[in-house]
């Protein structure tokens, strides 16, 4: 056998990366060479809103939902990875004790595993990190002047 | 392998490879002329039917007309990441194409470019890339649509994210593999997935649709609200790119629908239903194989003018208060069945 055959998948995978490389390169830069000669005045360089000069800078300031959101998805995200090796595996960890499997014990470590994530899921949604601008989230309005 | 096999085996990497660039220039185009076509027609209008036969060279106009217009780099932007956003759209669709098991085989080729063995964790992990490109170009633009828009679509994606591993997992439960050659064998053998696991493929059905930012979900751009998001400070074919890309992510969802729910490119029945032996088997599973995918994307069209969209609110409620615990049971569910089966 070659010594390269078990490679060839990633060989043929490093191939693509290259051809998509060298088209996104191509996508950029040929409109800049086939396309009018570049202009700049004051309109087409400011920013895009409604017509008017902007009043605030940028960065634009958002909330912090976003970073919630984020740290749950990698929380939750891992676990997944930890199932998809549990799943593969698990029609052959679910066989009886005697054929070579765990029996039921293959699927009771994944229940347990589940309910420690649940708890986590349900704590998540019980002090409101789940919700988007619901009526406890809400910030109190301030009375008018 | 000799050295002839190794001649033989870059001949087979090349043709490959241009046969995904074929394939996505082929599908990508006609499925945005697809798109205005049926938009047409559920909106009781005519639709584009001048350019060409019936309209059908619609599409290359459009994209010569983006080729040839001026390439404006407003003074505002991060220019580097301005430059590359767009492409880092459309790179994870073609890459994600590499591993698409798109016919058995042709003669002695294997349709597949990349047979990675655990198949499924490279999709997940370049498709994930793609969020980089709609964060990045919303802030590069350094304006405030795109960056809102950026935002927003960062948040949705990574929330279904979660939703699809988990969905995909009581596949692997069943096929007993990460590999998208194998899934397609085991559906092709034991009958298509999407009859044994009906609520995963509905929630990965749902998932792909926030993942693509399509309607009902498409908030990134939501046109109302932020006139077109991320992409606004884009034009010429920068912003042809992100249009590409989004269509790209359409037809690769797609694909990936058929491929781990619909049988990939079987069908159930006698010569079809098994690695093809001669030529023309070959070329009709390379041929059901993008029927398949056409009549998704149909369905993806069809919602889109249908469905109106959701609130922000409502989009990460359905995903992270209704679709992550149906995935969670869909799992136990699964893990029971086949407990007491025994494994079999």
């Amino acid at each position: 056998m070659h010594p390269l055959e078990h490679f060839w998948p990633f060989i043929a995978f490093g191939a693509m990366v290259v051809a998509a490389i060298g088209f996104s390169i191509i996508a950029v830069t040929f409109p800049s060479i086939l396309g009018p000669r570049k202009t700049h005045n004051e309109i087409k360089d400011s920013a895009y809103e409604c017509g008017l000069p902007a009043t605030t800078g940028t960065p634009a300031r958002f909330s912090v939902k976003f970073y919630v959101v984020a740290m749950l998805f990698i929380l939750f995200d891992i676990e997944v990875v930890f199932l998809i090796a549990w799943g593969v595996l698990y029609r052959k960890l679910i066989k009886p004790e005697g054929a070579g499997g765990l029996g039921w014990a293959a699927l009771a470590v994944a229940v347990i595993f589940l309910l420690i994530l649940e708890a986590g899921h349900i704590y998540a949604w019980r002090s409101g990190a789940l919700d988007w601008a619901s009526w406890r989230s809400r910030p109190q309005q301030e009375p008018r002047a | 392998m000799h050295l002839d096999g190794v001649i033989l085996e870059w001949v087979f990497v090349i043709v490959r490879i241009l046969a995904i660039f074929v394939i996505t220039f082929m599908i990508v185009p006609y499925t945005v002329m697809a798109e205005r076509w049926v938009c047409a027609w559920i909106q009781d209008r005519i639709g584009p039917n001048r350019t060409g036969w019936f309209g059908l060279m619609q599409p290359w106009a459009d994209a010569l007309k983006l080729f040839l217009k001026e390439d404006i780099i407003p003074h505002h932007v991060r220019k580097v990441y301005y430059v590359i956003a767009p492409t880092l759209v459309f790179l994870p669709a073609l890459l994600t194409m590499a591993l698409m098991p798109w016919g058995s085989n042709l003669g002695p080729m294997s349709c597949v470019l990349a047979d990675i063995g655990p198949g499924m964790l490279v999709v997940f992990a370049v498709g994930a890339c793609s969020v980089y490109g709609i964060v990045l170009a919303g802030w590069a633009s350094n304006s405030k649509y795109p960056f809102l828009g950026g935002v927003r679509s960062a948040a949705q994606l990574i929330s279904y994210e979660v939703c699809i591993g988990l969905s995909l997992v009581a596949i692997f439960m069943q096929t007993q593999t990460l590999n998208l050659t194998q899934t397609v064998l085991y559906q092709a053998a034991n009958g298509w997935l999407v009859w044994q696991q009906p609520l995963a493929a509905f929630l990965f059905l749902i998932c792909m649709f926030a993942e693509t930012n399509r309607a009902p979900f498409d908030f990134p751009e939501a046109e109302q609200e932020l006139v077109s998001g991320y992409n606004i400070e884009y034009s010429s074919l920068k912003f042809g790119l992100f249009f590409l890309g989004e269509y790209a992510n359409l037809m690769v969802a797609s694909m990936l629908m058929v491929t781990l729910f619909l049988g990939g490119w079987s069908l159930p029945f006698a010569p079809l239903n098994a690695p093809a032996q001669v030529w023309w088997v070959g070329a009709a599973h390379v041929a059901i194989f993008i029927a398949k995918t056409a009549c998704l994307l149909f369905l993806f069209i069809w919602v889109r003018w249908t469905v109106p969209r959701f609130r922000y609110d409502q989009l990460m409620g359905l995903g992270w208060k209704v679709l992550f615990p149906l995935a969670l049971l869909n799992i136990l569910i699964t893990a029971v069945v086949l407990g007491l089966r025994g494994g079999a």
